[in-house]
Order: C-alpha cells, then sequence, then structure tokens
C-alpha cells in the first residue's frame, strides 16, 4: 500500500507490517532532510515498531550530521532495517554506517530486494526480538 | 586522480577542512571520494576530541581566525572549524547570533564583553573561556582569544592555545593530566560509549559494574572518558538520554508517561523537571510547539 507523502525524493509503502523507503532521486541527504524523513517516517507509522526495508541505490551521499541523526533519533521504533544497496557508492556509505555505528537493532545489507524482505520477515517472526 | 592524491597528502598533514566534490557517477573513482569524505568527517570529529597529534613538531592550532563577530553581535565570519565545531544543522552560521551559540553560563560573559562594542575607541584583548553547545547539546568549554581593534566594530574569536588542548596527549602535564590513555583505553572508551548509547533506557550503571565489564578500573574509565570526549561520563549518559527521550516525544503521539518510564526514569516528576531545566517549559507543551512547526 503506497502512504501518502510530501517528501519529493522519497517513497513511502507498507506491506506485511514491513515498511518500504526508497530514495527516488540522486540526492545528498542532509541533517535536515534526515530529520524531515525520520519525522515523516514516525507520522507514518502510528508508534508502531515496524521492521523497515531503506532502499538507498539512489542516495548519492549523507553526511556526517545526517548519518549521526539516523543511528540515534532516527533510529527510534526500528525493529530491523534492511538497507538495499548496490555497489559502489550506496554500498559503500551502507557499509559505513553499519561499521561505524553498529547499530542494536538488526541491520543488514543486501543486493537483492527478495533477500532483504525475508530478512525482515524472519525478524517478524522472531518473537524473541 | 591528482587531485585525491593532492587531497590525502592535505589529509596527512592534518588538514581536515575541504571535502571532495563528486559527480552523479557511480564509477570507481567516484567512490574513492566518496569514502575519502567518509573519512575526512570522522578525522575531524576525532580531532575536535583532540585526537590527532602531529607527533613531529608541536601542535598547531587547527585555525586562526574563526568567527567574527559583527557590532550586533551577530557572526558575519566563520571558518571550516567553527563550522565542524557546531556541526551546523545548515551552513546558516552567517548572521545567527553569536551569544544563541552558546551556553547559558557563557551568554552572561558574552553579553559584557559585546557591550563594550557600544563604547567609542574601546579595544577587547582577552583570553576567556566559553561554553560552546555542540548539536548533540553537550556543552564544550573551549579557550578563545577575542580581538577587537580599535576603531572597528568587530570582534575576532580565535582559538587561544588549541596546542595546550592537544599536548595534554602525548606531554604529562601535572595541572591537566592524571593519566595518559594507551591505544586499548581508547578502544575500551568507545565500547563504553556504545554501551551507553545502546543502553539509555536503563539507569545509569555504577562506574564499579562498568570497570567490571569492561575489565579496568573505575578511575581509568571516569577520567579517560572525561579527557576522550571532553564531558563526564554521567552527564554525557543523562544528556543523551534526555534527548532520546525528547526525540520520542516529537516523534511520537505515545503518552509522555508511557514514554518516560520506557526510557527508564525513575519518577515523572524527576523527568518532567529536568526537562523543564534544559528548555523551559513542560515537554507536553513541548510536543505541541514542535509539531506545529
Amino acid at each position: 500500500m503506497k502512504l501518502t507523502t510530501s517528501i519529493p525524493y522519497v517513497t513511502f509503502k507498507e506491506k506485511d507490517n514491513i515498511l518500504l523507503i526508497k530514495f527516488t532521486k540522486n540526492k545528498s541527504i542532509s541533517l535536515i532532510m534526515a530529520k524531515e524523513i525520520v519525522m515523516e517516517r514516525a507520522r507514518l507509522q502510528l508508534d508502531r515498531e515496524l521492521p523497515i526495508l531503506c532502499d538507498a541505490r539512489k542516495i548519492k551521499y549523507v553526511d556526517k550530521a545526517a548519518r549521526d541523526y539516523f543511528a540515534n533519533e532516527g533510529s527510534l521504533f526500528i525493529k530491523a532495517l534492511a538497507i538495499l544497496a548496490e555497489p559502489p557508492i550506496a554500498n559503500i556509505l551502507a557499509r559505513h554506517y553499519l561499521e561505524t555505528y553498529k547499530p542494536a537493532i538488526p541491520t543488514k545489507i543486501f543486493a537483492k530486494k527478495s533477500e532483504a524482505w525475508a530478512f525482515l520477515k524472519n525478524t517478524l517472526n522472531d518473537k524473541n526480538q | 586522480m591528482d587531485k585525491i592524491i593532492n587531497y590525502v597528502l592535505q589529509l596527512a598533514q592534518g588538514n581536515f577542512s575541504q571535502i571532495l566534490d563528486f559527480p552523479d557517477t557511480k564509477d570507481k573513482i567516484t567512490s574513492i571520494r566518496v569514502a575519502l569524505n567518509l573519512l575526512t568527517e570522522e578525522l575531524r570529529e576525532s580531532a575536535m576530541y583532540s585526537n590527532f597529534v602531529p607527533f613531529d613538531r608541536e601542535p598547531e592550532p587547527h585555525s586562526s581566525i574563526i568567527y567574527i563577530i559583527n557590532e550586533h553581535g551577530k557572526i558575519d565570519f566563520v571558518n571550516q572549524y567553527g563550522i565542524s565545531e557546531l556541526d551546523n544543522l545548515d551552513n546558516k552560521l552567517i548572521g545567527t547570533d553569536f551569544s544563541s551559540l552558546l551556553s547559558r553560563d557563557s551568554q552572561e560573559e558574552w553579553e559584557r564583553i559585546l557591550a563594550k562594542m557600544t563604547i567609542p575607541d574601546a579595544t577587547i584583548d582577552t583570553v576567556v573561556t566559553l561554553g560552546i553547545v555542540t548539536r548533540e547539546d553537550q556543552v564544550r568549554n573551549r579557550i578563545y582569544t577575542l580581538y577587537k581593534p580599535k576603531g572597528m566594530n568587530i570582534i575576532i574569536i580565535s582559538l587561544k592555545s588549541s596546542a595546550r588542548n592537544l599536548t595534554h596527549w602525548i606531554i604529562p602535564d601535572s595541572d591537566h593530566t592524571k593519566i595518559k590513555l594507551r591505544p586499548e583505553d581508547k578502544l575500551m572508551l568507545m565500547e563504553v560509549k556504545k554501551y551507553l548509547n545502546d543502553n539509555l533506557d536503563q539507569s545509569f550503571m555504577s562506574l564499579k559494574k562498568m570497570a567490571e565489564i569492561f575489565g579496568t578500573n573505575e578511575f581509568r574509565i571516569k577520567s579517560g572518558f572525561k579527557i576522550l570526549f571532553d564531558i563526564p561520563i554521567s552527564t554525557y549518559f543523562h544528556q543523551k538520554k534526555l534527548r532520546m527521550t525528547t526525540a520520542m516525544i516529537i516523534e511520537s503521539d505515545l503518552p509522555i508517561s508511557t514514554i518516560v518510564y520506557k526510557m527508564g526514569y525513575k519518577s515523572l516528576t524527576q523527568f518532567y523537571n529536568t526537562f523543564n531545566d534544559k528548555f523551559g517549559i513542560p515537554p507536553g507543551q513541548y510536543r505541541k510547539l514542535y509539531k506545529k512547526q
């Protein structure tokens, strides 16, 4: 189900209790944009903790302030995170994020959407998480 | 490739002020540029924590002039160091009231200094410690030189004794440093910091217990954390906890009491007092104001 958003460079969809966030344009993400995205995500989630599939293949860059924000306040209400990234750029950004911040929530990088989806579905089924 | 080589050489000399530009292409050269920018940003932040010292010579200030303040107390100029120090949200520091970047205690001191601007032919040539509030709402005390040339209505602010701030890493100073941090201490303290960040919804763990978990002693954790991160460990934890709780208040419509107990505060009253001290208004009002914006 596509969800309505006013942010022009991102789309939100929800399917099977998984939230899909897709960046649609080549953008460098700043702190202001990061806050905008997180607030919108929070609004759409309606206080539910959900697994998130973030399609980051079109992201050009994420600056330090934005990365820090995503890793801290931006990680609230996330059950698990799958980052869809392709080499070389998105993959470098995703790896840097994972290896620098070592997020406490289950987080993995995938090249294939089907595998990302399967990972997130597992977290829904895992009662321990 | 020449540009990249020159850039790396600049980094090697401790110059973290620049960022490489890169096109929209997705080739290997662009990916190297991206990786170098990531590296620069992280090094820049580390250098602010005094983690970088050029070992072959006396440490030099990162920069000379950081800010130029006009007669109205607003920023007319700021260099890359100043932008990095505040990690300014959108690089719109020009025109900002300098006082708004300072801690409450420092604002009074600053107002006294600024008042001299109205006195004809007055000069300012002083060294002062000011608390700069960073993007993480932490107060970092910096020693600045303030200079107002005669006949000019500007205040030039530069970093004073950044060499002194840095030298305590390699030169023991009886006034300044009680311990020298070894590389393994720094790694341990990074893990302590991560542990704190991952357990913000708990009470602050005792230093004794922390020392047991991380295989060290209380003194090394307490002093080391302060030296490495420039903030006492319990202050860091409580400020971060408040920041995350505030984010949850803003980002959700959950009852505030639910959020407060979810984040491990023992009492609603204690939280309300802490919040009010920081923001001047109760959390419910803050939420309404923020969402209205």
